[in-house]
Formats: structure tokens, sequence, C-alpha cells
């Protein structure tokens, strides 16, 4: 448990900056701009405003991950104080699984408190629709879509880690790992329309199907569908098997990071 | 404190400059083109987004459809070009959210009366029902499909078929159950409409619909046996009867029995068949409480 200092310090310094609580104000913002867009549509206006508040409240939290694990393994370089921990008897793998799970511990917070404001948001927006069928809302699902995020964060935690590592700039690292997130969300689709593409050459096909696979797969963790639409049946099973594929492709990130950091001149 | 002042009257200063600029910037008019969307494209650009999307597309739908009933573009309203777009339109939307029930409702409850002499398109919007069908469990597809079949496309069998899908479903009006033999009757099949109002009446629990099937069942059957006994002066005669009276003299019905809606049995001399001219409806004259 030697990483338990650093992942502490991780938490509370990320907590306490305005990045946090502006991402959590940006969401709540969101929230009004999905209940004012929603009202454009006629008829069913509270499955459109869950559409969006759904749909940013997934991308808030890749934006959150990336930039709260990217920028604290970059403040650490930058304010020399990675030489004073690493001076302690620290290794210098337990320091980066204790900037790891110090993010993962700021991703927990901000998805409880992201959680209470998306549920409040969406039931108060079904509050003043007005619909003659009122729109069910399960907050038990929106839960699991939480859940789901926490997965997607962790993974997502991991390639920030190893970006920050490999990358010798912060801002290079981040947008490595935004567009590594926006490939692993498009690879699904692109592959699943490709394939069944008569103009796609077999050549490409055997290259979208080798990228499909060398990047991890995101879109598993949307499962907006599932929270709008009550009809939409998600296996308990689903939830089982994606937490088993985060927890194998974390873990294996995470030794490549190590392993990286390990030779990398700081 | 001076600076800050200063800083607010440059802002002030900048806002003439900025209404005299609006004024000169070209500007772009709101446009009544309908666009066709690629499901293909969409995906790939917004993979995660598609649900979104689907939204966008249902808004931009509702306020071009807004535009075009309220008359606001007063050069043009929609051609049978934008239609058959924004029935391709639709079909996108669907793909990207099956599950969303109001671009069904569209179709079904506003787009089929704006087609309903195409039986092209009609067709196309039954297929989109269909597929909803598999997502949705809501008694209004069937109920849409059923009603283009039998009021637009003049097929009252398949109609009848939706219907009873539709009927059997929760949350559908009961009424749907009398239409259903109705339809079948009115399309010849008197045999097939009472083995249904039978059916029917056997799982009815409410009072009410009871008694009105129970009262259209025995229209049914004098409809049938009428009917039957028509078919078999036929055979005999190689001709269609002059009327109901002409099957009671040769004897091949005892009497011609009343129609317990207060209409009268007669012969369609066109069609060759028995009808009513109740029409399988209440003669308003036979039922107290319409009075």
């Amino acid at each position: 448990m030697n990483f338990w200092p650093v992942a502490k310090l991780t938490f509370t310094e990320s907590v306490k900056e305005r990045f946090f609580l502006g991402m959590l104000f940006i969401e709540v913002i969101l929230i009004f701009f999905s209940y004012y867009l929603s009202e454009l549509a006629a008829g069913d206006t509270v499955k459109v405003a869950m559409d969006f508040t759904l749909t940013f409240y997934f991308f808030l939290t890749a934006l959150f991950i990336v930039m709260v694990t990217v920028s604290t393994i970059f403040r650490d370089i930058s304010e020399k104080f990675i030489y004073l921990v690493l001076s302690k008897p620290i290794k210098r793998e337990t320091y980066l699984l204790g900037k790891f799970m110090g993010s993962l511990m700021t991703l927990t917070f901000f998805l409880l408190v992201s959680f209470f404001i998306v549920s409040i948001g969406i039931l108060g927006i079904s509050h003043f629709s007005h619909l003659v069928v009122p729109h069910v809302i399960l907050v038990e699902r929106i839960f699991v879509l939480t859940i789901t995020l926490f997965f997607m964060g962790m993974l997502l935690s991991s390639f920030s880690i190893l970006f920050s590592v490999f990358f010798t700039s912060q801002t290079l690292a981040t947008v490595v790992a935004i567009l590594f997130f926006l490939s692993g969300l498009e690879l699904s689709s692109v592959k699943e329309i490709a394939l069944s593409s008569k103009y796609v050459s077999s050549l490409n096909k055997l290259l979208i199907k080798i990228f499909y696979y060398v990047f991890p797969n995101f879109s598993l963790y949307d499962i907006k569908s599932y929270v709008v639409h009550v009809q939409v049946i998600l296996p308990p099973i689903y939830l089982i098997l994606i937490f088993f594929y985060t927890l194998i492709y974390t873990a294996a990130v995470i030794f490549i990071s190590n392993w990286l950091f390990s030779r990398r001149d700081l | 404190m001076r600076n800050l002042l200063f800083s607010l009257f440059l802002i002030l200063l900048s806002y003439p400059l900025m209404e005299k600029a609006m004024s000169l910037k070209p500007r772009v008019e709101g446009t009544s083109k309908i666009y066709s969307y690629s499901y293909e494209r969409l995906v790939l650009t917004f993979p995660t987004l598609k649900s979104v999307i689907s939204d966008v597309l249902y808004i931009q739908l509702c306020y071009l459809t807004g535009n075009d009933v309220f008359n606001q573009w007063k050069e043009r309203h929609f051609t049978e070009e934008d239609y058959r777009t924004i029935l391709h339109n639709v079909k996108v939307m669907t793909k990207l959210d099956p599950y969303y029930f109001d671009l069904y409702y569209f179709v079904g409850s506003y787009f089929s009366w704006k087609m309903k002499d195409k039986d092209e398109l009609l067709q196309e919007v039954n297929s989109i029902l269909e597929r909803g069908m598999k997502y949705i469990d809501d008694w209004r597809l069937p109920f849409f499909i059923g009603f283009n079949y039998f009021y637009f496309l003049g097929d009252k069998v398949k109609g009848a078929q939706y219907l009873k899908k539709a009927s059997d479903m929760e949350g559908a009006p009961y009424y749907l159950k009398l239409l259903i033999p109705r339809l079948y009757a009115q399309s010849g099949k008197y045999q097939l409409a009472v083995i249904e109002t039978a059916q029917e009446l056997k799982r009815v629990k409410n009072e009410v619909l009871k008694k009105q099937l129970e009262r259209r069942l025995k229209v049914l059957i004098y409809l049938r046996d009428l009917n039957f006994a028509l078919e078999r002066f036929r055979k005999v005669y190689r001709r269609c009867p002059n009327s109901l009276d002409e099957l009671v003299d040769k004897g091949f019905i005892s009497k011609v029995p009343e129609d317990p809606y207060g209409g009268k049995f007669y012969v369609d001399r066109q069609k060759c068949t028995v009808w009513t001219t109740s029409n399988l409806r209440p003669v308003k004259s036979s039922t107290p409480s319409s009075q």
C-alpha cells in the first residue's frame, strides 16, 4: 500500500482544483441547454433532453479524466515535486500507481456528484415538461451508466498515464489521449459499416479489423440508449464482461506505462 | 479603478462598431430546401451521437414541416420530391435511434395523410412502421399500418390483420375490436368476421363492449347466412337476385331478418352481395342514447 500517500495527495490536489468545480458547473449549464434544445422537438421532449444530457455527461467524463490524469503528472514534473517523492523510498512504479489510483478516486467523486446533478436535472426536466404520456425515467439506469462511465474513465486514465509518460508535452499528451478516445469510440461503427460494404476492398477491411483490435473499444461504455429507452434490456453479464475487459486492458496499459516510466529521464 | 472604467468605456465603444458591421454583413436567408442524409456518413461522423443526431434531425423536420403547414414559405409548399426526401430522412433517423417513438408517430399520423394517393410511399411508410414494431411495443404502430392498408390502400383484410394486432396490445382503445369484424365483413370475409367476433366475445369482460359485440355478432351471422343463400341462388340461376324477397320466394331463406342496428339488409347488385343500410353502425333513430 505504498502508493496510498501519492494517491491521497493526487486526490486532494485534484479536487481542490478549479477545474473540478468548473466541470460540474459546465455540466449544470449543459443540462439547462439540453432542456431548451429539447423544447424544439415535437412530442417526447424528455427523451430529447435525456439524449443531450447523457451525451454531455459521457463526453465531460472522458474529458475530465484525461485532463485530471495528464495534468497531475505534468504538474509534478514542472513543479519538481516528482524529485521530492522519488527521493523517498517510493519506487517509480508505486508513484505511477499512486497517480492512477488518485485519479480514479477523483473520478469516483466527480461521477458521484455528476450522478446526482444529472438525475436531478433529468427528473426536473421531466417535471416541467407536462407530457400527456410521461417518459419513464429509471434513476437506477442512470446509476448503471455512471458505473460504466467509471470503467471507461479507468481505461482512459491508464492511457492518459501512458501518453503522459511517453510525451514530454502536456498539450500533446492531452490531445493524443482525446484523439485516442475518439478513435476507440469510432472504430466499432467503422468496422460495422466497412465489413458490410461491397465498396471497401479486402485489404482495407483487414486494416480496419486490425485497428479495431489494436485500439480499445470505448463504444462498449456507451449505454445511453439503455437509460433513455425503457424497452432496451441490458443483460447483467454485459456489465461483468466490460468490467473484466477494463480490468485486463487497464492492467496491461499500466504495466507498459511502468516499463516506459522506469526508462524515462526525468 | 480608473483602468476598469476605461475598459468598460472601450467595450461600450465597441457596440456601435459591432452594430454597423452587423448591418453590412451579407445575409444568408433561411432556406426551405430539404437535404437528404446518409446513415453511413452520419454514423461515421458521429458514432456515439446516433440518438442525438436523430433528435437534431427530428427537430429540423418539425421546423420544416411546421413552416410548410403554417405556410411560412410563401413561395412554395412541399413537393412530392420533398416528401420522398423526408421519408428517406425519417428512415435514416429510425436507423439511428430505432426506439424513438415520435418518428414513427410522425410518419404514421402525418405523412400518410400527405401521401395518401401514393401507394408506393404508403408501402414504404408501412415498412418503416413494421420495423418500428420490432423495437417499440405500442398499439399505435400496427394501428397506423392497418389504417394505411384499409383506408388508403384499400386492402381491408390486411388492415384488419394489423388492427387485430393493435387491439391485442396494452392501451388499445376498445372500439378497435369492433372495427376488425367490420373490415372483414366489408371485404366479404363474413365467416372470418363471425369467428373473430365470437372469439373476442369470449375474452371481453367489459359489459358495455360485450353488449356491442353481441349485437355485431348477430348482424354478422345474418350477413354471412344471407350471403351464403345469395351464393346458392347464383349457382342455381346464374344471375344476381333482384332483392332479398326473391331469395324468400325461391325458398333459399325463410324470411328477411331485421338488422339489430336498425338498418335494412339489401342486395348490392353491383357487387352482388348482401349488405345493410346501417353499415354495421347503430342507425341514429334506433339508439335512444344518441337521440
